[in-house]
């Protein structure tokens, strides 16, 4: 008897299962209560809340080298814009668009950087959030994710490896492309050769019925520029002399770019612990440089959206 | 842009000048003056210009940086003339060096008036931080996520240092003060100077090569931040400055205690503050990341945030030197590697963005030569370096003793 209770019920759940739901990131369909996309492992929350809230959320992408400091840049981003909202107000959407933020700010509390970001999509943080200016009436929903440095160098020498890098960078609407100024500072050229492979790689993205890259806002960011006093005075006379080949390929490639410097530790300092080995340390936490290239890139993207229409 | 923009308009109007000038000649007189009267008010306004452009006019080769005359230059004590020890007092007083006046070996020599003066100069400079042990170390600090290791934790363990009476600076050292030692000539005077830092130090220019901290141009601060605490300065040069005042900097221990102001409730037991107003962050009384300017505030604002001796943005505003090395030689904190060896400083500033990073116990670090935005200093004397009070011998003896001070020894 109970059986015959069941049945219906279950046909019921059945019937959900035969409407696909559109992954926001990659567009291919999924069953309506996974978690991840079976196609590229976004989030499928991110297509529920678009879904539920009617926003139609933008994309931004935070892209650089590994262990050029992606996850320290967003989360600290993330909390100066939710702490301070004279200008920009930002506010999380879903619980999982908190856990970048919070892990980032616990661990650089205690003066540590925040652990590397795995290489499994499934395990980055992905940031959903609602941002309202001051000047504007409509607020901005946006989403960010912190990719791991490894995957994108992966997708950049070898492409579509990760299909969610592809797919998400080919519906942002503007990029953040972050530079190891200290690097850059020691001679180092690797830095700079990645930034202009992965510069490469996005100019020759395209997708169908909207803009190439050449023509989207793309703020490159020198980051660690508080080691590097040259770099924060200006990053753009910087990029000139320590990375001309970047600079020369920026001008060449994008339409709508500007160079920045950022930095979040204070000092630095190695220290050897037994059960991580020798690992980077910061000595204090004094952003600066965090918010500018962000508000630049939301005005380039909103200036352009206006245009369009 | 601007500058070629202007030099666009005044070639066109020298161009039309011209034409003018060569018409008036062929056709009427009087066009040919308003022609030349107009090329000259170009050729006036474009040797303005080349003037007010920056880097229009290089240095002659005889012409060092250092003989740029700043904009503007506050009034400095005057210099005593030579034989003059009443001169030589009274200038050491304007310059704020009455810490030096009442080192015992001279203030036996002050006259009555004097050392009563120096000794004003000191209760109000100065605030007394009382002798006592201090806990030094996280002692607030509680094993989270990620935890370190069971011997870190043992090593982070709090200990108990015991402080020496002193007096502390009120303030924070400004630029008006720090602008008395450079006019001296502190940073040509290799006696304040460590013999190690002495080669570091013809690299203390500020931004037109002029000795100074980093941040002042033409060997001056900026007329504006007169009040604020002085930054851009390294530890070398903080030193320097201490020991031309007859101070030195704080240790740590000294500083905490002035800030934490520890009281023992019973034996073994203390109760020591986490901020100088108490144990509860309040960022309206601290210049941290958010309540603040974004920049240094002159050293009275944030009365508030005074601690309990009266000393004033303890936390925030500026980071502080203090005299010994970060991490303390004698923690047991092991594993740091640091390229070159760091120097103590504490108390937050005006960007420090956790709470828990300006807080009396925080300790953070920096290199001795590193000349950074937010940091400055403060100084203290030991009231054991200091004479406070005299005998009447000592006042009958002062008017028959010549008074010799460091820079007037005879040879």
């Amino acid at each position: 008897m109970s059986r015959d209770m069941i049945v219906p019920l279950e046909s019921y759940r059945l019937a959900r299962y035969v409407v696909p739901i559109p992954c926001y990131v990659c567009g291919e369909d999924n069953i309506f209560d996974a978690e991840y996309c079976r196609h590229c492992l976004a989030p499928m929350a991110l297509a529920h809340q678009a879904a539920s809230q009617k926003v139609q959320p933008r994309m931004v992408a935070a892209v650089g080298a590994t262990a050029v400091g992606k996850t320290v840049f967003l989360g600290m981003l993330i909390d100066m814009l939710s702490r301070q909202p004279e200008r920009v107000q930002l506010m999380a959407r879903g619980a999982f668009s908190i856990t970048l933020q919070q892990s980032t700010m616990a661990a650089l509390a205690r003066c540590q950087f925040p652990q590397k970001t795995p290489n499994e999509p499934d395990r980055w943080n992905w940031v959903h959030c609602e941002l309202r200016r001051s000047r504007r009436e409509v607020p901005l929903d946006l989403i960010v994710p912190d990719m791991a440095g490894e995957a994108i160098f992966e997708e950049v020498e070898h492409p579509r490896s990760y299909r969610v890098i592809t797919a998400y960078l080919k519906k942002c609407a503007g990029a953040m492309i972050l530079v190891d100024a200290v690097g850059l500072q020691e001679a180092s050229s690797d830095h700079e050769y990645f930034a202009m492979k992965l510069i490469s790689y996005l100019v020759e993205l395209n997708e169908e019925g909207k803009p190439g890259w050449s023509r989207r806002p793309v703020a490159l960011i020198f980051t660690k520029a508080d080691q590097c006093e040259e770099c924060l005075a200006d990053p753009g006379a910087f990029a000139k002399s320590h990375a001309s080949r970047l600079w020369q390929l920026c001008q060449e490639r994008f339409a709508f770019h500007r160079f920045f410097a950022s930095g979040v530790a204070g000092a630095c300092a190695w220290r050897q612990t037994r059960r991580d080995g020798r690992v980077h340390m910061p000595l204090r936490v004094e952003p600066v440089g965090i918010v500018e290239p962000f508000l630049w890139l939301l005005e380039r993207i909103e200036t352009r959206r206006s245009r369009s229409k | 842009m601007r500058t070629s923009k202007r030099y666009v308009i005044l070639a066109s109007i020298a161009l039309l000048a011209a034409l003018d000038m060569v018409l008036g000649w062929a056709v009427w007189p009087p066009v040919f003056v308003a022609g030349a009267v107009g090329l000259v008010y170009v050729l006036h306004r474009a040797a303005q210009a080349r003037r007010s452009t920056p880097g229009a006019k290089p240095l002659a080769s005889s012409q060092s940086p250092e003989e740029e005359v700043p904009a503007w230059a506050p009034a400095v004590a005057r210099k005593p003339a030579p034989n003059d020890p009443v001169g030589l007092i009274e200038t050491m007083l304007a310059q704020g060096r009455y810490a030096l006046l009442l080192r015992p070996q001279i203030a036996r020599t002050l006259g009555e008036d004097q050392f009563h003066r120096a000794l004003h100069a000191l209760s109000e400079g100065t605030a007394l931080v009382p002798e006592g042990e201090v806990i030094m170390g996280p002692m607030d600090q509680r094993p989270e996520d990620g935890a370190p290791e069971s011997d870190e934790l043992a090593a982070r363990a709090p200990r108990v240092v015991r402080v020496e009476p002193l007096f502390l600076d009120r303030y924070p050292v400004t630029n008006r003060q720090f602008y008395e030692f450079v006019a001296a000539g502190g940073y040509n005077d290799p006696a304040l100077w460590d013999g190690a830092m002495l080669p570091a130090v013809l690299d203390f220019v500020d931004q037109t090569g002029q000795p100074g901290p980093r941040l002042w141009k033409g060997g001056c601060y900026d007329p504006a931040k007169e009040d604020h605490a002085v930054v851009g300065v390294s530890w070398c040069e903080a030193t320097a400055y201490s020991r031309w005042v007859g101070k030195r900097l704080p240790t740590d221990a000294e500083w905490v205690k002035a800030g934490s102001w520890p009281v023992s409730l019973a034996v073994g037991s203390r109760s020591q503050r986490r901020y100088p107003w108490g144990d509860a962050m309040d960022r309206t009384r601290a210049n941290l990341w958010g309540s603040g300017p974004k920049g240094t505030v002159p050293v009275t604002a944030f009365a508030g945030g005074v601690s309990v001796g009266g000393v004033y943005q303890l936390i925030g505003n500026v980071w502080e030197w203090m005299r010994g090395s970060y991490p303390p030689p004698d923690a047991t904190e092991a594993g740091w590697i640091f390229e070159t060896p760091l120097k103590s400083i504490r108390g937050g500033a005006f960007d420090t963005y956790f709470d828990t990073q300006a807080t009396c116990q925080f300790q953070s670090g920096e290199t001795a030569i590193a000349r950074k935005h937010n940091i400055g200093f403060r100084c203290a004397v030991g009231v054991c370096d200091l004479l406070l009070a005299r005998s009447a011998e000592d006042g009958a003896a002062a008017a028959s003793i010549q008074v010799y001070l460091p820079e007037e020894v005879p040879a």
